[in-house]
């Protein structure tokens, strides 16, 4: 794993996701739309340090963690289509390691659902996902 | 491609859903039909459910439930016997059927932003009582200022304190989510996917 300058939490704000099944593209097939806010996808880091014999830093690396990610998603009118853990969609997005307007196409699959709240017919679900780092 | 330009009529839903949200804190009274009314509060919810109006217990009304609702939120409301028969006596003629569209918009103008519903729970108190602690543990509002405030801002300011405690809170916007809910019906139909 490559050592990076930069890390953060990026908002990528209100999407349209198509959730289904992970296939070979990598593509999403039988995919159902949902409307996707507050999308917050994580990329921390782990930076190890190196210290001199009277502890002051001589040195540090720092390695990309795994990204993870939150979102809610709105369900369409009247259905009952809650998304389930390990369904997977696809987020075309700025990558988070300093490099300017490099447009990366990265895959998720979702690992928790929270309850979901309805009003006045519409309904939305909380939930996180994690990146799949070995695609199909 | 943003929502706004990929959803059809996304962007007048936002713009009425924030005009409907802004009139609440202009501190402005509203008018139908010459009468002055106040912006629907607490207060005037309580003072109606307890007379059993059916505009706020959801049953069809009748004329003299009509007259008795803008009685209730006119700003010329009192206990006085002898002022509730004048107004009602001036209200004679008033087009029903406009005066029952115009209370429900009223009252959905100021429902617009009230909590979702999550699990129903067991209740010991009154509806008023959360919202009350909510809003005087949060700002120090008295009981009296949260009672008289604009329902639709009480509405508002709980939904911030709900996302102010937390970035996950789940919120609404109705007008806005009700064409995104629709639009997504029709995109996933279209797929075979509903």
């Amino acid at each position: 794993m490559s050592a990076f300058k930069n890390d953060g939490t990026v908002q990528y704000g209100s999407k349209v996701l198509s959730i289904g099944t992970l296939a070979t593209g990598p593509v999403i097939n039988s995919g159902v739309s949902y409307v996707a806010d507050n999308i917050t996808v994580n990329r921390p880091g782990k930076t190890i340090e190196r210290t001199n014999e009277i502890d002051e830093p001589s040195g540090q690396v720092s390695y990309k963690g795994f990204v993870t990610g939150t979102a809610t998603l709105q369900i369409a009118t009247g259905s009952t289509l809650i998304p389930e853990h390990g369904q997977a969609f696809i987020l075309t997005i700025f990558d988070g390691d300093g490099t300017p307007s490099a447009n990366v196409i990265e895959a998720f699959y979702i690992d928790s659902v929270d309850q979901p709240y309805e009003k006045s017919g519409e309904t939305k679900v909380n939930i996180t996902f994690r990146k799949v780092y070995n695609l199909p | 491609m943003s929502l706004l330009e990929e959803i059809p009529g996304l962007r007048a839903a936002i713009e009425q859903e924030q005009f409907s949200r802004g009139i609440a804190y202009a501190g402005i009274d509203l008018e139908f039909g010459g009468v002055r009314v106040h912006q629907f509060t607490l207060r005037l919810l309580v003072r109606l459910s307890l007379a059993e109006s059916p505009f706020v217990m959801g049953q069809p009304a009748q004329e003299a439930d009509v007259a008795l609702f803008l009685w209730a939120i006119s700003t010329g409301w009192t206990q006085d016997e002898r002022a509730r028969k004048r107004f009602l006596k001036r209200l004679r003629g008033l087009n029903i059927q406009a005066a029952c569209e115009w209370i429900r918009d009223y009252l959905e103008a100021s429902f617009l932003d009230a909590p979702a519903s999550g699990k129903p729970s067991v209740a010991y108190w009154s509806y008023v009582t959360p919202i009350i602690h909510r809003l005087a543990t949060e700002y120090g509002w008295t009981v009296a200022e949260i009672m008289d405030a604009p329902l639709a801002v009480v509405f508002q300011q709980l939904n911030y304190i709900a996302h102010a405690k937390s970035q996950n809170a789940v919120l609404f916007n109705p007008i806005s989510d009700r064409v995104r809910g629709d639009w997504l019906k029709e995109k996933n139909h279209d797929a075979g996917r509903n």
